[in-house]
């Protein structure tokens, strides 16, 4: 079941974006944060949210934003791709030429401009997603089927007619 | 010629023409999301890295794909710049007429090009519920609104004519399981109509998906009902009787491009004359993959109602 965070977990929320990624409470203003297992999902806040989030099964309430790996949290690409104009700490920007080898998994070497843990991964100066940066270098934490979508030249799955 | 349209050459305008069109392959088009990006920034960031994108008349978030590598397969599309739909899906949705504010269902929503345009066309300030029994196509449309940056839809896996009755919408859009005769272009699976019982048994479906639809729509609101089939059987013989019994009436649709107007007989069968509101779409008269299209506004309670 989807819950509503409490006003303590959405303060820490917003305090992860800020001290993490540098983004502003504004940019969070007028989302709702609910919680099932280890995700904090972000949905527009608006009049009736509630009743459905009560009154129906739900699989999934508005776009995956975080989650909990042990006691840390980590941000979702959509999360990134959502926020990237509010994004300004702990961004890495992508050599020119290593975004292939970022995508097929592979660990680049610094140095990154970054603290160690998830990072904002930009190519091209457009936002990319989430990556790990650790003590052997930078690693992507992409979403799989985006990026077998991406670089297999397939389209991501099933389109409408 | 395919053995299970010649039972249509009666009623599709200029039959050698639509025969013609069958054979040939279908241009792709895709959605820009105007929640990430501009029309022109789109434009000109696809032509600058070899894609030419062309806009198409009367649907002003759609394009034609023209050349280059897949649609699926660009940075840009990573990034739910775009979405590859036809221009049918976008005409259903955009038919609903959503408003920012309200809450709207997709009842058979996956795999979610249309639920996501609606959440486009609203800004994400719409609660929209997307809908569907399929875990498998739930997947896929939840991929495809994460990408494209997504806060206003809540997913639910209901069997659409059981989707609980607590709540009502102020639109619905209903595009049920079809026999999907729309989709047959060159190199795609032959129609399932080949089989009359197919058509028959999704018609029972679809009456009791779309007559649940009502159930769930607060009285004036607006009901769309789409398929990707020709099948008068799973289109206007599934609203003749809702229109006829006066539950709902049909809204002239007025599409940006060239359709025939819905059947007001089939097989000896009348339908109420409004049913010609609705919008049957071709590929010979537009080209992308064949459609029906009809807008739908629940009665209001008279006062003797009451």
């Amino acid at each position: 079941m989807h819950v509503s965070v409490s006003a303590s977990q959405h303060r820490e929320i917003c305090e992860y974006w800020y001290e993490r990624f540098g983004v502003p409470l504004e940019a969070l203003h007028g989302y709702r944060f609910v919680i099932r297992g280890k995700t904090v999902w972000a949905i527009t806040d608006l009049p009736g949210l509630d009743e459905l989030l009560v009154g129906l099964k739900i699989e999934a309430a508005g776009l995956p934003f975080l989650r909990r790996r042990g006691h840390a949290w980590k941000p979702t690409t959509a999360a990134l791709l959502l926020l990237h104009d509010a994004v300004a700490a702990n961004v890495v920007d992508l050599p020119a030429g290593r975004l292939d080898a970022f995508l097929r998994g592979e660990v680049l070497s610094g140095p990154f401009a970054a603290e160690r843990g998830y990072v904002a991964v930009r190519s091209d100066g457009g936002m990319l997603g989430c990556g790990l940066l650790g003590l052997a270098g930078l690693k992507s934490q992409l979403p799989r089927p985006w990026v077998e979508a991406l670089i297999g030249g397939r389209g991501d799955r099933q389109e409408d007619p | 010629m395919v053995p299970a349209f010649e039972r249509y050459r009666a009623i599709i305008p200029n039959f050698p023409l639509f025969c013609e069109a069958l054979t040939l392959p279908p241009p792709t088009y895709v959605r820009v999301n105007t929640l990430r990006v501009g029309r022109d920034q789109f434009r000109q960031a696809m032509a600058s890295r070899g894609h030419r994108v062309t806009p198409v008349a009367g649907l002003p978030e759609a394009f034609e794909w023209n050349g280059g590598s897949g649609p699926g397969s660009t940075l840009e599309y990573f990034r739910g710049w775009y979405q590859v739909q036809g221009l049918s899906s976008m005409l259903a949705a955009r038919t609903l007429g959503a408003q920012a504010g309200e809450r709207l269902l997709d009842l058979c929503a996956a795999p979610g090009g249309k639920a996501t345009f609606l959440a486009q066309l609203t800004q994400n300030r719409a609660l929209i519920v997307a809908n569907d029994v399929s875990h498998r196509r739930i997947g896929i449309l939840r991929s495809h609104a994460d990408r494209l940056g997504i806060t206003s839809i809540v997913v639910t896996r209901y069997q659409g004519q059981h989707f609980p009755m607590r709540i009502a919408f102020d639109r619905i859009l209903v595009d049920p399981p079809c026999s999907a005769e729309g989709t047959y272009r060159t190199g795609a699976r032959r129609p399932l109509t080949e089989d009359l019982d197919v058509s028959r048994r999704l018609h029972r479906l679809q009456a009791a998906l779309v007559g649940h639809a009502l159930k769930l729509l607060g009285p004036g609101g607006t009901l769309v009902y789409s398929t990707c089939t020709y099948a008068p059987e799973e289109n206007e013989a599934v609203l003749h009787p809702i229109v006829e019994s006066g539950q709902a009436e049909l809204i002239p649709l007025h599409a940006p491009f060239p359709c025939a107007p819905g059947l007001e007989t089939w097989n000896g069968e009348r339908f109420h004359p409004s049913l010609k509101g609705a919008a049957r779409l071709y590929p010979h008269l537009v080209n992308s993959w064949g459609f029906f299209i009809a807008c739908l506004r629940k009665r209001e309670p008279a006062p003797g109602d009451l």
